[in-house]
C-alpha cells in the first residue's frame, strides 16, 4: 500500500478572485454549487496568496446564490458538534425565504469566510447569527430589486416564497432566484457599522424579517451533520489526507521547561524533525511514526518548577497578581459585613481540568515557499492563522486555514497547538505532514482548564437578609495563550485570551464587591512565562465563580434558616431570572424548608438531598435543581436527576437546544464529581483515561430540560451556560443530604469522607466567623 | 507477506507490518472513516469494530490477529445486519443508525461509531435489554460530549421495535 490519498470534498480551490475579475461585485453567480465544493488540492492551480481578510462589506463574502436556486452561505464560525451549521443555515434560509434544504455552509475557511471571531463562549448564535441574518436580509432585498426590473413591477409589490419572487395577488408574474442571478453579477455593498471583523462586526442595510413571520427559525430542523456522522461519511479533521503526505508525531519534553540535550537514531525508517526544543518524527506510515516517536532515545534536562499538587491553592493565593480588578461594587461591602449580626467566610477551590476530547487533536499542513495551507480543527481559524504565520515566520497573506470539524473540544483543546505542530513539521521537512497527537499528548499538553481559588465573605442582618457580600477570586488571566510548539521551537507566538470575569452578582444586595486577582499560569514564573498553559473549558471562568458564589449563597441561607429558593427569590428582581428559577423548582416539586433536610440526621449510610442554584452568563439565564444520594461510608455521591431550566432569548432550534443542554449538564456532573488533572513538579502525570476519569453510562443522571423561549428577545448563548449552576446545585444537595459543605471541585469520595470526618467544614455561629 | 482479512464482506489484503494495529490498516490503507483513533490504549472505544460479530478495540488488535476473520466497521453495519437477519436486500442503514438519527444522538459524534458498534453487538445477542443492561454494556465506551442518555434512548428505540 502506498501513501494514502483520501481527499475530502471541500472548497480548497474556491476563491472569489478566481471567478470574479473585478472587485466591487456582489451576489456571486456561478454555474453550480459543485464549483464551490471542489476537490482538495495541495498544489496545482490553487492561488498562493490570500487576502489578509475577507471583506464583510461585500455581499458575496457572505452569500452565493446558484443558478439551480441553491445557496451557499459563508461563515467564519465552525461547528463544534452543537449544531451551529444547522442553526446558522436556518437563519439564512429564513431571511432569504428559501427552503432550508437549499442552504449549504462553508465554515471557517480564512480564504473565503469573513472573520466573525473564534467559535467560543456560546457566542455563535448570539453574535454571528445576527451578522448572517443581516447579510441574508440584504441579499433578499437585492434579489427583490432585481426581480422588480425583471417583472416590471415596483419592489414593494413583490413577495418571496421558497426562493421564488412573485407579485402580490398575481402569482403568474414570477421569477426564481436562480433565474434572476443566472449569468449576472450583482454589485451589492453591505453597510458595516461596527468593527470590520470579529464579535463587534455589525452589518446594516435592509430590515430583517419580523419574528412573527418566521417559518424556519424556531423549528426543530434535524441537524444536517448527524446522518453522515452515523454512517462514517462525515469528514473530521482526523480524516483529512493530502497527496504526498507524511505522518508526524510530536515528542514533548518531560518537564514544561526541559531542554533537549540530544537524541539517538530513529527506528522504523522514520526521520527526526527538530528545531531547538521542538522535536518530532515523520514517516510514510502512521504506525511507523507512532512507534518511532515512542522509541526514540531522547535526553532532556530536568525541570521542576510546578508547585506540589497538595500545595496548589496556597501557591495560587501567594503568587503575586498580574492585575487586580474590581469587577463590580455596590456600597461598602467590608463595612456592611463587619456590621452584620451574622458573618460567614469560606474559601472555595476548583481543580485543574482537561478538555478531554475523545479524538486527540489533529492537523494537516502543506507549507510551500510563499504558500501555506493548513487543514485544522480549530475554533478560531483567523486566530490560528496568525499563530501559524508567526510560527513559520511568513506573511499572513501566505497562510490559509481550512477548518474541518474535530472531536468535541468544549474550549481550546489541542487543536490550535497541533495546527502549529503540523505547520512546523511541514516547513522543516518540505512535505505535507499530518500530525495527530497521541492520547498522552492531548491529556498532557492540551491547554488546561485552570484551577481557581475563591474567598467569600457575607453578612446577614437581624432579619436574615443578606446585608453584605464579598467575593474575591484568584483566576489565571492568560491575557495570552501560549502555543507550545512555537515556544519549543523558539518562535514564540501567543494568542489573545478572550474571557474573564464578566457578569455581576445576581442578587440585590445592599453592599457587595467582586474582586479578581488575575494571575499568570502556574509554574510560569519558573519558566520564562510559560507554565501549565491555560484555556477555559465551558463556561469560561463562570463555572468556577458560580460554584463558589451559589454554594456560599446556600451557606448564608442555611445560616439564616431560610429555604434556599425563598432566599434567592427575595434577592432577585430580574423577571427572566425569577421565571427560570421558578420553572425549575416547580418541575422539581420543591418543598419549602431550610437545608439540611431530614436525611442529614437520620441513621443509615445513604442520605438523599436536593439542591438548587442559578446563574446568569452573557444574557442567558439558568437554574438547576439536583437530586443526589450520598453514601456516608464510601463517600460516593450519586446524582440521580437534574432539572435544568434556561432562557436564552430567541431559540433557533428547540430540539437541538434541549439535547445540547442535556449533554452539557451530564458533562458538568462529570467535572463536578470526578475530574482533576494530576501533576508533579515537572508536568502533568494523568496522561490517559485511567488517570483522568470521566463519567460513564451507569453514572449519568437523568436530565429534564426546561427551555423558556422568548422569540422577541435577542438570542444569547445557548450551548454552554447551563453548565454553570450544576456543580453548586450538587454541592448544595450534598449539604441538604448530610449537612456537610463541599468547597472543592471535584467532589470526590475522599473529600466527602474528609468533610464527614469533620475536616474542612465551616462552623457558623451567630457572631463567629467560620473558616474553611 | 500480505495479510488477508475480510472487511465489510470484502476480501482485502495489506502489506502492513503484522504488528500494525487493525485501526491504522482500516483508516490509512482501506480509507474507512468509521473507526476513530481515540486513545490507542483500549480505554475509550472510539476505534471499536466487530470481529466475527464481537465488539473489538481495533487500536490494540494487531492486524495479524484478525487474519482470515470478518471485520465489520460502521460503514458495513447495514450489510452485516442484513446477513444476521437474513434479509433479501441490504437496508440503507442499520436500525441503530436510523435510531441515532431519529433521536438526534450525536454532538461532535467522534465516539459514536464505537457506540453504535457496541450497541449492535449487544442487540445481536440480547434484542430486549433493560435500561440497566444497556448502560452496563455501554459502560466501557466513553463519550466526552456526554450524550449517554440520548444513546440509551436510541438503543431502547430499536429494542422496542425488535
Amino acid at each position: 500500500m502506498g501513501t494514502p490519498t483520501v481527499t475530502p470534498p471541500e472548497h480548497t480551490r474556491f476563491t472569489r478572485s478566481a471567478f470574479l475579475k473585478a472587485g466591487g461585485a456582489l451576489i456571486v453567480v456561478i454555474g453550480a454549487p459543485a464549483a464551490v465544493w471542489g476537490i482538495a488540492s495541495s498544489g496545482g492551480d490553487a492561488p498562493t496568496t490570500w487576502p489578509s481578510a475577507v471583506d464583510p462589506s461585500e455581499l458575496d463574502s457572505w452569500l452565493a446564490i446558484h443558478a439551480d436556486g441553491t445557496v451557499t452561505a459563508f461563515t467564519g464560525k465552525t461547528d463544534l458538534g452543537q449544531g451551529n451549521q444547522t442553526a446558522l443555515s436556518q437563519i439564512v434560509a429564513e431571511e432569504l425565504d428559501v427552503p432550508f434544504q437549499r442552504v449549504r455552509m462553508v465554515m471557517g475557511d480564512t480564504a473565503s469566510c469573513v472573520d466573525q471571531g473564534p467559535t467560543v463562549g456560546s457566542l455563535t448564535i448570539a453574535l454571528a447569527g445576527p451578522q448572517l441574518r443581516q447579510a441574508a436580509a440584504d441579499g433578499r432585498q437585492a434579489l427583490i430589486n432585481l426581480a422588480a426590473i425583471e417583472l416590471g413591477a415596483p419592489a414593494g409589490t413583490l413577495t418571496v416564497r421558497d426562493g421564488v419572487v412573485s407579485r402580490v395577488g398575481n402569482a403568474s408574474r414570477r421569477v426564481s432566484y436562480g433565474e434572476l442571478v443566472d449569468g449576472r453579477v450583482l454589485g451589492v455593498a453591505v453597510p458595516v457599522k461596527g468593527k470590520a471583523t470579529g464579535f463587534g462586526l455589525t452589518l446594516g442595510g435592509a430590515r430583517p424579517k419580523p419574528v412573527s413571520k418566521y417559518r424556519i427559525v424556531g423549528q426543530s430542523v434535524p441537524r444536517v451533520d448527524i446522518p453522515p456522522k452515523v454512517t462514517g461519511e462525515h469528514f473530521y479533521i482526523q480524516d483529512v489526507r493530502v497527496p504526498g503526505m507524511l505522518h508526524g508525531r510530536v515528542i514533548r519534553p518531560p518537564g514544561l521547561g526541559s531542554r533537549l540535550l540530544g537524541y539517538g537514531k530513529p527506528t522504523h525508517g522514520a526521520r527526526v524533525v527538530r528545531l531547538k526544543n521542538f522535536l518530532g518524527v515523520v514517516a510514510e506510515r502512521e504506525w511507523d511514526a507512532i512507534q518511532a516517536a515512542q522509541e526514540l532515545d531522547v535526553t532532556w534536562s530536568d525541570w521542576a518548577g510546578l508547585p506540589l499538587m497538595d500545595e496548589l491553592y496556597a501557591y495560587i493565593r501567594k503568587t503575586p497578581s498580574l492585575e487586580d480588578t474590581v469587577v463590580a461594587s455596590t456600597g461598602n461591602a467590608s463595612k456592611a459585613i463587619a456590621g452584620a449580626s451574622r458573618r460567614l467566610e469560606a474559601s472555595y477551590t476548583t481543580a485543574v481540568q482537561t478538555h478531554g476530547s475523545i479524538g486527540p487533536s489533529c492537523a494537516v499542513a502543506d507549507v510551500k515557499e510563499g504558500s501555506v495551507t493548513v487543514w485544522s480543527g480549530t475554533q478560531g481559524p483567523n486566530v490560528v492563522r496568525s499563530a501559524v504565520a508567526d510560527a513559520l515566520d511568513v506573511p499572513l497573506e501566505h497562510v490559509r486555514i481550512v477548518t474541518y470539524e474535530a472531536s468535541g473540544c468544549y474550549g481550546r483543546n489541542g487543536s490550535d497547538p497541533v495546527t502549529v505542530d503540523a505547520a512546523l513539521m511541514s516547513q522543516l521537512t518540505g512535505h505535507p505532514v499530518r500530525v495527530q497527537w497521541m492520547r498522552r499528548d492531548e491529556h498532557g499538553w492540551d491547554p488546561k482548564g485552570p484551577a481557581t481559588v475563591h474567598q467569600l465573605r457575607g453578612g446577614l442582618d437581624a432579619n436574615g437578609q443578606i446585608a453584605g457580600w464579598d467575593h474575591e477570586a484568584w483566576i489565571p488571566a492568560f491575557f495570552e495563550t501560549t502555543i507550545i510548539g512555537s515556544v519549543l521551537a523558539g518562535r514564540a507566538t501567543r494568542m489573545p485570551s478572550l474571557h474573564l470575569w464578566e457578569d455581576p452578582i445576581l442578587y440585590d444586595i445592599p453592599a457587595s464587591r467582586q474582586l479578581a486577582h488575575y494571575q499568570g499560569d502556574i509554574g510560569s514564573a519558573e519558566n520564562d512565562g510559560v507554565g501549565l498553559i491555560s484555556a477555559w473549558i465551558r463556561s469560561p471562568v463562570q463555572l468556577q465563580l458560580t460554584f463558589a458564589s451559589e454554594s456560599f449563597f446556600d451557606e448564608l441561607a442555611a445560616a439564616a434558616g431560610a429555604d434556599p429558593v425563598e432566599l434567592r427569590l427575595r434577592g432577585l428582581s430580574d423577571p427572566r431570572m425569577i421565571a427560570v428559577l421558578q420553572a425549575a423548582v416547580r418541575a422539581a416539586k420543591w418543598r419549602t424548608r431550610p437545608s439540611p433536610g431530614p436525611d442529614a440526621n437520620a441513621a443509615g449510610a445513604v442520605a438523599r438531598g436536593r439542591g438548587v442554584a442559578t446563574s446568569l452568563r452573557g444574557g442567558t439565564y439558568n437554574a438547576a435543581v439536583a437530586d443526589v444520594e450520598v453514601d456516608r461510608e464510601s463517600g460516593q455521591i450519586r446524582v440521580h436527576h437534574i432539572i435544568v431550566s434556561q432562557d436564552n432569548g430567541m431559540t433557533i432550534n428547540p430540539r437541538a437546544l434541549k439535547l445540547g443542554i442535556e449533554a452539557n449538564v451530564v458533562q458538568t456532573v462529570s467535572r463536578a464529581l470526578y475530574e482533576e488533572v494530576e501533576f508533579d513538579r515537572s508536568n502533568v502525570t494523568s496522561l490517559d483515561w485511567a488517570g483522568y476519569r470521566i463519567i460513564r453510562f451507569t453514572e449519568a443522571p437523568t436530565v429534564d430540560v426546561i427551555t423558556i423561549d422568548r422569540p422577541n428577545e435577542r438570542a444569547t448563548g445557548s450551548g454552554e451556560p447551563s453548565c454553570n449552576p450544576i456543580a453548586p446545585a450538587i454541592a448544595n444537595a450534598v449539604f441538604d443530604a448530610v449537612g456537610i459543605r463541599l468547597r472543592s471541585l471535584p467532589m470526590t469520595p475522599d473529600r466527602v469522607k474528609a468533610a464527614l470526618a469533620g475536616a474542612g467544614t465551616t462552623t457558623t455561629t451567630s457572631d463567629g466567623v467560620g473558616s474553611a | 507477506m500480505a495479510i488477508k482479512i475480510s472487511v465489510n464482506g470484502e476480501g482485502r489484503s495489506t502489506d502492513a507490518a503484522s504488528d500494525t494495529p487493525l485501526l491504522y490498516v482500516l483508516r490509512d490503507d482501506f480509507e474507512l472513516r468509521g473507526p476513530k483513533f481515540g486513545c490507542g490504549l483500549s480505554q475509550c472505544g472510539a476505534c471499536a469494530v466487530l470481529v466475527d460479530g464481537k465488539e473489538t478495540r481495533s487500536c490494540v488488535t494487531p492486524i495479524a490477529a484478525v487474519e482470515g476473520r470478518d471485520v465489520t466497521t460502521l460503514e458495513g453495519l447495514p450489510a452485516w445486519f442484513a446477513e444476521q437477519q437474513q434479509l433479501a436486500t441490504v437496508p440503507p442503514l442499520h436500525p441503530l443508525q436510523q435510531a441515532w438519527i431519529d433521536e438526534q444522538v450525536p454532538q461532535c459524534g467522534y465516539c459514536q461509531s464505537g457506540m453504535i458498534i457496541m450497541a449492535a453487538d449487544l442487540l445481536s445477542h440480547d434484542p430486549h435489554p433493560s435500561d440497566e443492561e444497556i448502560k452496563k454494556a455501554m459502560d466501557p465506551h466513553l463519550c466526552r460530549c456526554a450524550t449517554h442518555n440520548a444513546i440509551v434512548r436510541a438503543i431502547k428505540r430499536v429494542a422496542a421495535a425488535a
